[in-house]
C-alpha cells in the first residue's frame, strides 16, 4: 500500500505546484515575447561584460600588502557524524605550521557514530567539547566562540584537511582592522569518481579564479566553511554565527560586508575538503547552497544596488543574482525546446501523430548541420571561459592534462546547466517555502 | 560615481560584440549574394530555355528541339533543387541578412519551371520527370513537414525521375496560391501527386507508389 500524503506534505505540494505553475507561466510570457535569438545574445552579452570586469580587475590590481605580524589563532572544529574523516582532519589542523602556538578547540555535535572516541585520541593537543544535544554547526561554533582569547579564529570544518602552510598563507591578509575574514584556495580531496572530478575543476574555478576576482573588488559573498580565517572582533561584532541559518558561511560573509568588513582572499594556502560523491548527494548540496543564497540574499537585499556598500552593493552582489537569473531563463529556453521535439517524437512513437518516431528522428531535429552565424556571437564567450579555466588551473598551481578535458567540457557545459536548474529548482523550494534543511 | 573598470568592461564588451556583429554581417551577406548570383544564372538559362521552346512551337520542328529542351531543363531542375537546400541552409544560419525577398523570388522561379514542365510535355508529348508538389507552412515550425522534406528531399536524390516543388501554403504569391486552391490544399504537409492531393504526411512507400522510382 503506498504513503498517504499527510495535510502537510499535501499543502506544500499544493504550492509547489503553484509555485511552478507561476515561474513557468513567467518563462512561457518571456519566451513568447523575446525571440529566442535575443536572450542567448543578451544573456551572453551581459556574461561577457561581468567576466571582462573581473578580468581587469584580476589583472589590474596589485598584489595585498601583507602583514608581518602573526597574532594568536584558536582553531575550532565542529563535527557532526564525521568519524571516517575527523582522525585526518585533526592531524592535519595539528600539522600546520604557525611561528606560535595555536589552541584547537573541537566540538562534538551529538554525533551518533565513534566521532568523539576518535577525537579522545588527540586528547591532550586540543580542546574537546561534546554537545549533549545536536545543535547544528553554527551554534556549535559560537560555544567555542565564547572561549576563544585569541585575535584570530580559523573555523575548519571536520572533512577538511588543510596544507601545512594555510594558517601561515592566510594571516598575513589581516594587514588592517578593516579585514574580518581571510579565506583560502578550497580543493577537492582525492577526487575518485567523474562526479568529483567535475567538481574539482569547479572547486578551482570558483575558489581559484572568481573569488580571487571578487576579492580584489571587496566582493566576496561567501567565507567558506571547510576553512576560512576570522578576525575575533568582527565575529563578536555580527554576534557570531546565524544559527538558524543552512548557509551559515554566506551568512557571515553577508553580514561581515553589511558591517563594512573586508574579506580577503589568497590562493597559495590550499584547503582540501571531501565533496559529494553521488549525483543525489551533490544536488541536495547544492539545492541547500542556492537555497541559502536566495533568502540570506533577500535577508540582506539592503545591499542590492547600494552605493555605499562600494562595488559589493554597487556591482558584486547584483550581478552574482543576474548571472544566475539569466542561466535559469537560458536553459529553460534550451530544453524547452528540446522538450518540444521530444514530445513530438514521442507523440510519433506511441502513433498519436501521423508521422512515426524514426521519420522525425530523422529529420534532423537533433542533428542540425547548418552553421548558423549567430555561433559566431559565442566563440568569444568559448574562448574567455576557455581562459578563466586555464587561469584557475595556474592559480591552482596545477597543470592540465589530457584526462581533465572531458571533465572540463562537462563542467563548461552540462554542469553549468545543471547547476541553473538546481537555482530553479531552489527558486521553487523558497517560493513554497519548503523546509530548510541541512 | 561608476569606477573606470565598469566603463572600460562596456566599452570592450560592445567593441568585441559590434566586431562580432560585422564577421556575422559579412558572412551573412556573403551567402545571400552567392544565392542571388545563382538564382539569376538559373533565371536566365530559363528563360534561354523558355524562348527555345517558343521557337519550336513556331518552326513546329519539335523532334529536333526536344532533346535539346531535355537537357537544358534537367539542368536547370538539379540547379533549383540544390538552390533550394541552400536557401533552406541559410534561412536558419542568417542573423542579419534577410533571404525573404530571394526566396520569394525561388518560389516564383520554381512555379515558372513547374508550368514550362508541363507545357513542355504538352509540347514534346512525353514528360520528362513525376513533379510532386508539396505544400509546407512558411515560418510556422511543423514537425511533420520537417519528417516529410527529408523523405522527399532523399527521394529526390534516388529517383531521378521524381522531382519536387515546394511551395508554402501561406505564401502571398498569386500563382501559389492559385496552385493550393486548384488542388485543394487545406493543410499541412500537403503532396500533389499525379494530379490528386494527399494531405498529411506521406511515406517514402506510400509516395513511391504513386510515382515509381527510374
Amino acid at each position: 500500500m503506498g504513503k498517504v500524503a499527510q495535510p502537510r506534505q499535501r499543502s506544500v505540494l499544493l504550492w509547489l505546484a503553484f509555485a511552478l505553475a507561476g515561474l513557468l507561466g513567467g518563462l512561457w510570457l518571456l519566451f513568447s515575447l523575446v525571440p529566442y535569438m535575443w536572450i542567448f545574445l543578451g544573456a551572453n552579452f551581459i556574461f561577457v561584460f561581468i567576466s571582462i570586469v573581473y578580468l581587469l580587475e584580476f589583472w589590474g590590481k596589485k598584489p595585498e600588502t601583507l602583514s608581518k605580524e602573526f597574532p594568536g589563532v584558536t582553531v575550532i572544529v565542529s563535527a557532526y557524524n564525521s568519524a571516517p574523516t575527523i582522525e585526518a582532519s585533526l592531524k592535519a589542523i595539528l600539522a600546520m605550521r604557525y611561528p606560535k602556538p595555536f589552541k584547537v578547540i573541537v566540538v562534538d555535535d551529538a554525533s551518533t557514530d565513534n566521532t568523539y572516541a576518535k577525537m579522545k585520541k588527540f586528547a591532550g593537543k586540543l580542546t574537546i567539547l561534546r554537545n549533549p544535544e545536536n545543535k547544528g554547526k553554527a551554534a556549535s561554533i559560537n560555544q567555542a566562540l565564547k572561549l576563544v582569547k585569541t585575535p584570530l579564529v580559523a573555523c575548519i570544518d571536520s572533512d577538511t584537511y588543510p596544507e601545512c602552510n594555510a594558517l601561515e598563507k592566510m594571516v598575513p591578509l589581516f594587514n588592517s582592522p578593516k579585514v574580518g575574514a581571510v579565506i583560502a584556495l578550497v580543493c577537492v580531496e582525492k577526487p575518485r569518481n567523474f562526479i568529483q572530478k567535475i567538481q574539482q575543476i569547479e572547486y578551482w574555478v570558483s575558489f581559484g579564479f572568481w573569488h580571487t576576482a571578487l576579492g580584489k573588488l571587496d566582493g566576496l559573498l561567501v567565507t567558506p566553511g571547510p576553512m576560512s580565517v576570522y578576525s575575533a572582533a568582527a565575529l563578536r561584532k555580527v554576534r557570531g554565527f546565524d544559527e538558524g541559518n543552512i548557509t551559515e558561511d554566506m551568512e557571515i560573509a553577508l553580514h561581515l560586508q553589511a558591517e563594512g568588513f573586508q574579506i580577503k582572499c589568497t590562493t597559495a594556502a590550499k584547503i582540501r575538503t571531501e565533496v559529494p560523491d553521488t549525483f543525489g548527494k551533490l544536488y541536495r548540496q547544492r539545492l541547500r547552497w542556492l537555497r541559502g543564497k536566495i533568502f540570506n540574499g533577500w535577508r540582506y537585499s539592503k545591499m542590492l544596488f547600494n552605493s555605499s556598500y562600494g562595488d559589493f552593493g554597487r556591482f558584486v552582489y547584483p550581478a552574482s543574482f543576474v548571472n544566475e537569473l539569466l542561466g535559469v531563463i537560458v536553459v529553460s529556453r534550451v530544453l524547452l525546446m528540446h522538450a518540444s521535439n521530444a514530445f513530438n517524437m514521442a507523440l510519433g512513437a506511441f502513433n498519436l501523430a501521423e508521422v512515426n518516431a524514426s521519420a522525425l528522428y530523422d529529420a534532423g531535429i537533433y542533428s542540425n548541420a547548418v552553421v548558423n552565424s549567430s555561433a559566431f556571437f559565442f566563440v568569444f564567450t568559448v574562448i574567455l571561459w576557455g581562459y578563466i579555466v586555464w587561469l584557475s588551473f595556474r592559480l591552482a598551481g596545477e597543470k592540465i592534462h589530457i584526462g581533465q578535458l572531458l571533465p572540463i567540457t562537462v563542467f563548461m557545459t552540462v554542469y553549468s546547466m545543471f547547476i541553473s536548474l538546481v537555482y530553479f529548482a531552489s527558486m521553487l523550494h523558497e517560493a513554497v517555502g519548503v523546509e530548510r534543511k541541512w | 560615481m561608476v569606477k573606470d573598470v565598469y566603463i572600460k568592461a562596456l566599452g570592450i564588451t560592445i567593441l568585441l560584440f559590434a566586431g562580432n556583429f560585422f564577421v556575422v554581417k559579412y558572412l551573412d551577406d556573403s551567402r545571400a549574394e552567392a544565392l542571388r548570383t545563382e538564382l539569376y544564372s538559373i533565371q536566365e538559362q530559363m528563360q534561354s530555355s523558355r524562348v527555345l521552346l517558343l521557337y519550336s512551337q513556331y518552326s513546329n520542328d519539335s523532334a529536333a528541339l526536344c532533346p535539346l529542351l531535355d537537357n537544358q531543363t534537367r539542368r536547370q531542375m538539379t540547379d533549383l533543387y540544390s538552390l533550394y537546400g541552400e536557401l533552406q541552409s541559410a534561412r536558419e544560419a542568417n542573423v542579419f541578412t534577410d533571404v525573404q525577398a530571394i526566396q520569394r523570388r525561388f518560389i516564383l522561379t520554381n512555379a515558372e519551371l513547374f508550368l514550362y514542365l508541363r507545357q513542355l510535355e504538352r509540347q514534346c508529348g512525353y514528360s520528362l520527370v513525376k513533379p510532386v508538389l508539396y505544400f509546407y507552412p512558411e515560418g510556422k515550425d511543423c514537425l511533420e513537414c520537417r519528417a516529410q522534406a527529408r523523405v522527399l528531399d532523399a527521394l529526390a536524390q534516388d529517383c531521378p525521375n521524381v522531382r519536387v516543388f515546394a511551395f508554402p501554403s501561406n505564401s502571398d504569391i498569386p500563382v501559389v496560391q492559385a496552385l493550393a486552391k486548384a488542388y485543394g490544399v487545406s493543410r499541412d504537409p500537403s503532396l500533389v501527386m499525379n494530379e490528386t492531393l494527399y494531405g498529411g504526411f506521406s511515406s517514402r512507400e506510400q509516395i513511391l507508389a504513386v510515382t515509381g522510382c527510374g
